[in-house]
């Protein structure tokens, strides 16, 4: 029969209660606490991606839109000799609308010197590629 | 005095079998600690897929020794795909602004124009694409257009912006012309 030392027992118990109870505070704090903590972490950053994915698509929604606009444009090209006044509301309604996606504009006047306003008349050339 | 000697003389001792008893009840404290831990990382592990459902709809399985290495590719192929869409987003920002350029110049030109009173004399506007110019008078006894306004406007977008007043001259009595251009670079 094997017989052991109360004191000697007694002390091993206590180290061995002692020991696991560290053990199994370190798994709460490692394997439970923190790993939930950070679990949550990453679950919240999963979120906060799907907004910032969310967001950016409507974003690249209004843009296609745009880029449309001006992507659907035929290609115009103007050439033409008009007045003073046409020109003025021309211009005007060329600018006012949508984008215009041009790689050449000339607008030359007849006469190069300034002038007394409204005493000769002015034709301009007038000029304009819109290609995309 | 003699002293007397009540102990019966034995060693305290355990047996074996009371000994491994003692050992497993010290050890039961811990490992009812533990298996409180664990239950409560599933419970929160399930509370937190019930308030997270675009984590929840994206796991390919809900074994809870995967969970982690699948929110982390999930994260990543999220990141490559905002990536993607930023990316795009700012390919066509740059378009937009590109074609935007083609003719801001005239537009801040004619929204300047129709803040004044003076009159004007448009000679000659030239754009090949990179390069333009404006050329123009402006009559009236003092200019009012501010060139200071114009080139904070146009200098944002385009490089090497100048405005250069060439000639000021006495047109009509007090009435004067200025002859002004605006050059810049896309």
């Amino acid at each position: 029969m094997i017989l052991i030392p109360r004191k000697i027992a007694t002390l091993t118990a206590l180290f061995i209660f002692l020991l696991s109870l560290l053990g199994s505070i370190f798994y709460f704090t490692n394997a439970t606490y923190r790993y939930v903590s950070n679990l949550e972490s990453k679950f919240q950053e999963v979120r906060s991606l799907y907004r910032s994915i969310e967001r950016l698509t409507n974003e690249s929604r209004i843009l296609e839109q745009l880029k449309a606009e001006f992507v659907s444009l035929p290609d115009v090209f103007i050439e033409e000799e008009i007045g003073s006044e046409e020109l003025k509301s021309k211009l005007e309604e060329l600018l006012s609308g949508k984008l215009i996606a041009t790689n050449y504009i000339l607008l030359k006047s007849s006469i190069d010197e300034p002038i007394a306003f409204n005493k000769r008349p002015v034709k301009y050339t007038f000029i304009l590629k819109s290609v995309y | 005095m003699e002293k007397l000697n009540l102990s019966s003389g034995k060693k305290r001792v355990y047996k074996l079998r009371t000994f491994l008893i003692l050992i497993f009840i010290s050890i039961l404290p811990a490992i009812s600690f533990f298996s409180v831990s664990y239950q409560l990382r599933l419970l929160k592990i399930s509370e937190l897929l019930r308030s997270y459902p675009e984590v929840f709809n994206n796991l390919s399985s809900t074994n809870v020794d995967f969970l982690e290495s699948q929110v982390n590719s999930l994260i990543l192929s999220l990141k490559s795909r905002e990536n993607d869409i930023k990316r795009a987003n700012e390919e066509i920002k740059n378009q937009l602004v590109d074609v935007y350029k083609d003719t801001y110049f005239l537009r801040v030109f004619f929204n300047e124009l129709s803040k004044t009173s003076n009159k004007f004399f448009l000679s000659g506007v030239m754009y090949d694409g990179q390069r333009f110019y404006i050329d123009y008078y402006e009559y009236g006894s003092v200019s009012q257009l501010s060139t200071e306004t114009i080139y904070n406007k146009l200098n944002k977008y385009y490089k090497d912006f100048a405005v250069s007043l060439l000639d000021e001259r006495n047109f009509l009595g007090d009435l004067k012309y200025f002859h002004y251009i605006w050059e810049g670079k896309k």
